[in-house]
């Protein structure tokens, strides 16, 4: 390797790594004369080359440079390039040495070999390179200096994002012109572990610092950001992978909680609000409302079964009888009379579970309460006075088949009370949210349809 | 509480507004406190709610927040799908059975129920206010009738408002206070009247 010292010449174009020996060399950058640069660089330094027992000179050149670095101001351009495509060039040539040994020849000659590739340290050095490239556009091969991290992660990332979510936007003294991120030809694309791109190693292997940790850690931040957490805020720089990784969890989860708020949500048939507290408490009364149905359904069922069987019993007594009776020829019309058992209907309905269920349903002037009891049916309504309610209900009632026995209410205060009693017809099933349900909309409807002077409405 | 407080959709909290807009800064602490009150209270009204909404899946796996909502969610299919095959079983039911002409049966009783039991058919009409009328109509129950004369009374323009109706051995009474739609005014004789009519009619 060829880095001088006191010169700012560099041979971009050499980035490429596998095109060969040029490519070890350096480009002329800017320095990122940030702090956080300055701490990382600090810290990469010993981690980076304390692996590195083969450096001898390029070694001590390095550290001279670093120092340097560490120690210039930001308008100091001449050395620092040095300093970052050296280690740039290090990790580069060093893979490109363990990848194609050929080419890894000539730059071994400068470069002693090194440790296998560092990852980390390798995202760092571009990371950092990345800032201070110079304001001429980089050429094609060098371009590979893109945010790495990022593509490295999620090649799928827009390009323009990667600008908009670099933390480190603002400090680089940055040119406009951000390497796209597409154009990633990038050493390492030839990689092994390349298949691993959405894995990020972050607990590194080899001699990761925290600096270089959280370097990493704020890189993955962004990528984060850009894979679509809306909730975090631009520039958000906690640093350390592990609270970015939570960061990342806790959003998942919130994402998938609201997935399933909105999941039970769909499951109900009237959301009215929709908020969190209010979805629960309409899950929680469907839920019994649909219990309740469950267990009408279920004794319904049962006694369409238990009188239906009554009903063969009595009819295959009565043909035994009969044919008894014609064998006995006899005449056949009393005995199958006085079979019959009386009265069977009262027994029917108490067939040992008492049917109950109550509904109520309430809406802005409407309330009912449905209760049923075996076939006997009581429904309360309140409304607010506007139209004649009863005669609605009475004709809903109709409908349904319930047979009105009982009705007594009227006029309190601003609203018409009114209490109505009635039976089940024989052999009609009615549910109980049914009749509610049916109640509160015919009314609420009749209520919202009238005119300001309560007419006749027209049903 | 809730009102200046935007209403969360899908539970994200960046549309809240605090109570302390009203006022200045020296009461602001005030105002803080109240909206942590209120977001407090909120909070604990939706735990509340989660308990009770758990208390009524049977089946729990975790006891986490998503998991809760999960399990609701299922169960709510698995009743509803419960309630589909039983209404369906019911109509199949439902279908072969016979539905015996037990109406008929019972209106025709009803008649000769009352007349056993020495209920007449009656109408009495009495003024109570200019716009109020008492009426008491005494009829055999049969099934449509108190709706169709409900219905024929709206039709005149009547509207039942303080009204008692019972059954008895076949016969229905019905006692109420009756008063004109638009407010007229109503006179007993005529009423009366009419109200014959409507329930030979019926």
């Amino acid at each position: 390797m060829i880095i001088d010292l006191d010169t700012t010449c560099f041979d971009r174009s050499a980035i490429a790594v596998p095109e060969g020996p040029d490519a070890v060399s350096p480009q002329t950058r800017d320095h990122p004369h940030s702090y956080h640069h300055h701490h990382q660089m600090q810290e990469i330094v010993p981690a980076d080359f304390a692996n590195e027992n083969i450096y001898s000179c390029n070694t001590n050149n390095n550290h001279m440079m670093v120092e340097e670095a560490i120690d210039g101001d930001p308008s100091n351009t001449g050395n620092q390039p040095g300093l970052l495509q050296d280690m740039f060039q290090q990790l580069v040539a060093d893979h490109a040495q363990n990848q194609n040994g050929i080419t890894a020849q000539n730059s071994s000659n400068e470069i002693p070999p090194m440790p296998p590739p560092d990852h980390l340290g390798f995202f760092h050095l571009f990371h950092l390179a990345r800032s201070s490239s110079s304001p001429s556009p980089p050429s094609p091969s060098s371009s590979l200096l893109p945010k790495p991290p990022l593509s490295y992660a999620n090649p799928n990332v827009s390009p323009t994002s990667s600008v908009l979510y670099d933390p480190l936007f603002h400090l680089r003294n940055l040119q406009p012109q951000p390497p796209p991120m597409g154009e990633l030809s990038f050493p390492y694309v030839g990689l092994p572990n390349e298949a691993d791109r959405g894995e990020i190693v972050i607990d590194g292997e080899g001699g990761t610092t925290a600096a270089m940790m959280m370097m990493y850690g704020e890189d993955e931040g962004v990528l984060e950001m850009m894979e679509g957490g809306n909730r975090v805020k631009i520039g958000k720089r906690r640093g350390g992978n592990k609270l970015t990784k939570h960061f990342a969890a806790e959003r998942d989860r919130r994402t998938q909680l609201n997935e399933k708020y909105v999941a039970l949500r769909n499951l109900i048939p009237n959301p009215t609000k929709f908020d969190r507290a209010s979805i629960v408490g309409d899950a929680t009364e469907y839920i019994k409302e649909l219990l309740i149905l469950v267990k009408e359904l279920n004794l319904i069922l049962e006694r369409k079964r238990w009188g239906r069987e009554r009903k063969c019993k009595r009819r295959r007594v009565a043909i035994e009888e009969e044919e008894e009776e014609a064998e006995e020829a006899v005449d056949g019309e009393s005995s199958i009379t006085a079979v019959t058992p009386p009265g069977d209907l009262a027994d029917w309905s108490f067939n040992g579970t008492l049917r109950s269920s109550c509904i109520q349903r309430k809406s802005k002037v409407t309330e009912v309460d449905v209760r049923i009891v075996n076939d006997e049916v009581m429904i309360k309504l309140v409304q607010r006075k506007k139209i004649n309610c009863l005669l609605h209900v009475t004709r809903v009632l109709h409908e349904l088949q319930l047979d009105l026995h009982h009705v007594s209410g009227g006029h309190i205060g601003e609203h018409y009370s009114f209490l109505l009693n009635s039976k089940i017809c024989e052999g009609s099933t009615v549910y109980a949210s049914t009749i509610a349900s049916k109640v509160i909309d015919i009314v609420d409807r009749q209520y919202y349809a009238a005119t300001p002077p309560p007419s006749s409405c027209s049903y | 509480m809730d009102g200046l407080c935007l209403s969360e959709i899908g539970g994200c909290k960046d549309g809240r507004i605090g109570r302390g807009q009203l006022e200045d800064d020296g009461d602001d602490t005030q105002f803080k406190s109240k909206n942590l009150e209120a977001e407090r209270r909120r909070r604990l009204k939706l735990s509340q709610r989660l308990l009770t909404l758990r208390s009524l899946v049977p089946k729990i796996t975790n006891m986490n927040l998503a998991t809760i909502l999960d399990d609701a969610a299922t169960y709510i299919v698995e009743l509803k799908k419960n309630v589909d095959a039983l209404s369906d079983q019911l109509l199949e039911m439902e279908a072969s059975s016979e539905d015996g002409p037990k109406a008929l049966v019972d209106e025709i009783d009803a008649v000769q129920d009352m007349e056993a039991n020495g209920i007449k058919p009656d109408v009495q009409v009495t003024g109570i206010d200019e716009h109020k009328l008492w009426i008491k109509i005494v009829i055999p129950k049969r099934r449509s009738q108190f709706t169709k004369l409900l219905e024929m009374l709206s039709i005149c323009g009547f509207e039942l408002t303080d009204t008692s109706i019972t059954t008895f051995k076949g016969a229905m009474l019905i006692s109420s206070c009756m008063e004109g739609a638009s407010g007229e005014m109503l006179k007993a004789s005529q009423t009366k009247d009419l109200l014959q009519e409507i329930i030979k009619g019926i």
